[in-house]
């Protein structure tokens, strides 16, 4: 589904330059960084909740920035004499894209799929604010077992499966890689035309209609937050939730805690992991720091349910919550510094070094400078990821520290107009402060430092 | 032989702890109890199957008279 919906934007956007292709795809990009209690309350505040077709529709709203710039940014550096070639030996229009560019789209396709496929997989706030238990997914029943019924033993073989769901599907995609990757070769910029005739209508109305389609959750959230004195009801204090405000504090304390782990373990584990180039232990180690990226958050918050009972009882602690977060962003972290560090030339350091400076002291004053820049990046990556997360959260966050999604996840378990309102103008809330940051980090980047 | 530099080997420890204990340690305590949970060894298996083929014969009743005079239908 959301290979279709994405198709005719990635068209466009691919092989036309026109006015306003940049801001399309930084737009299209915004739902993707939405934390997932956003998307499922934006599309709560359309009418579609209980049913798998608004399951469906979110993660295709979620993931159609996925495809649209993963195969994209393949498609508009194919080589145009590749297609001009079969045109002048008589192929139509439909014969060539069928023929020679969907061919050598396919490992970008399976990338996207096998991306989308594995968000969709391991969604949990979507699925529970959309379907609750009656379309409960893998992760919703973990959940469901473990804090609903305390059935600790089957929710963790309910996680073991799916864990083998995530190895499978990333084996699998490797596999494909393996088989069907051949090289060719790109061509350095882009190929885009200036749309005319008839292309430009089609590109108008490709752009215009994802685009306006996109939006509409977004629109219809902030147009249901504003219907009433919603923003002002957070503010006050009520029996059952708390001061709902007192939220956004929990969450920023919470999330600049677990940047300051996130960068601090980041940072050393990327020191290790570039300190000996192409070792096979630095090359494992990195690879285990992966691990959390590709493990769903629901799993990690249920491991600490069950695990961090020893050497002390480490389960009842409000620091499990920006723990939990610092690890689900320390690979943001180590991927944004990692290449910063690697660049910087052997020989700087060992001038350093023949002159006298301690490996302390060439750290402080060589290395550090250099990736300071690109750890800030990661830094602020792993804030979003802190005020966003919920996964895990919804395990370890204690009832009187409520982060802004557990609160509006229980916002719309209440009853009432009031309630349902002060929910979407939290997520509202979130939304914005979360593509404030974004929007900083897209300005911080300058060259390749702090891109993934 | 080279000689074990100290401060890298405590600048590796941090990350190498904290993946080890909040992460891999948990998802082994999920992998312990969920693979018992599954009760998928040898000895799992075969019970299962056993359960399975008496489930199963309960509905034949052909097999049903077989099961009743105590042979082991698997």
């Amino acid at each position: 589904m959301t290979l279709v919906v994405a198709a005719p934007l990635t068209w466009a956007i691919s092989t036309y330059e026109f006015r306003g292709r940049r801001f399309a795809t930084a737009l299209i990009t915004v739902p993707f960084v939405l934390p997932t209690v956003v998307v499922g309350t934006a599309f709560v505040s359309l009418g579609f909740s209980g049913s798998i077709w608004a399951i469906l529709a979110a993660h295709v709203f979620f993931n159609t920035a996925v495809v649209v710039r993963t195969v994209s940014t393949l498609w508009s550096r194919i080589d145009p004499q590749l297609e001009e070639s079969a045109r002048v030996l008589g192929a139509t229009g439909w014969e060539v894209f069928r023929r020679i560019t969907l061919p050598l789209l396919g490992p970008a396709i399976a990338a996207a799929s096998s991306i989308v496929f594995l968000f969709t997989f391991t969604s949990f706030g979507v699925v529970l604010i959309l379907g609750g238990f009656e379309y409960a997914t893998l992760e919703v029943e973990i959940y469901r077992q473990a804090v609903t019924l305390f059935d600790l033993p089957l929710a963790a073989a309910l996680a073991v499966v799916q864990l083998v769901g995530v190895t499978g599907a990333l084996y699998a995609y490797s596999r494909y890689q393996e088989k069907k990757s051949v090289t060719w070769t790109l061509e350095r910029a882009s190929n885009r035309r200036i749309p005319r005739g008839p292309g430009r209508v089609a590109v108008a109305l490709s752009v215009m209609a994802t685009i306006g389609a996109l939006s509409i959750p977004l629109l219809a959230l902030l147009t249901r937050s504003l219907s009433g004195e919603f923003y002002r009801g957070l503010f006050e204090t009520d029996r059952v939730v708390g001061r709902p405000i007192s939220a956004v504090g929990n969450s920023l304390l919470f999330a600049f805690i677990a940047m300051g782990i996130a960068t601090m373990v980041g940072v050393m584990a990327a020191a290790v992991i570039t300190r000996r180039r192409g070792g096979s232990l630095s090359r494992w180690f990195d690879l285990t720091l992966m691990l959390p990226l590709g493990t769903s958050a629901v799993t990690v918050g249920f491991g600490f349910i069950v695990a961090l009972d020893w050497p002390v009882d480490l389960r009842a602690s409000a620091w499990l919550v920006p723990i939990a977060h610092a690890l689900v962003a320390v690979p943001f972290v180590v991927r944004s510094t990692v290449p910063t560090l690697r660049s910087i030339p052997a020989e700087t350091r060992e001038a350093a070094t023949v002159l006298g400076a301690s490996p302390s002291r060439v750290w402080r004053e060589i290395d550090l400078p250099i990736v300071s820049k690109a750890a800030l990046v990661g830094a602020a990556f792993a804030f979003v990821v802190s005020l966003g997360e919920f996964g895990a959260t919804s395990f370890v966050a204690r009832p009187n520290t409520p982060t802004i999604p557990t609160m509006i996840f229980r916002l719309l378990g209440r009853p009432g107009e009031t309630s349902f309102g002060m929910a979407m103008a939290m997520a509202v809330v979130l939304a914005v402060l979360t593509a404030g940051i974004v929007m900083w980090i897209d300005r911080a980047q300058v060259g390749e430092i702090g891109r993934f | 032989m080279r000689k074990i530099s100290w401060g890298w080997v405590a600048v590796a420890a941090v990350p190498v702890v904290f993946i080890g204990y909040f992460f891999i340690y948990p998802v082994a305590r999920i992998l312990g109890l969920g693979l018992a949970e599954l009760n998928i060894g040898v000895n799992g298996l075969e019970a299962r199957l056993l359960v399975a083929g008496n489930r199963f014969d309960d509905l034949d009743p052909c097999r049903r008279r077989t099961s009743h005079l105590g042979h082991l239908h698997i």
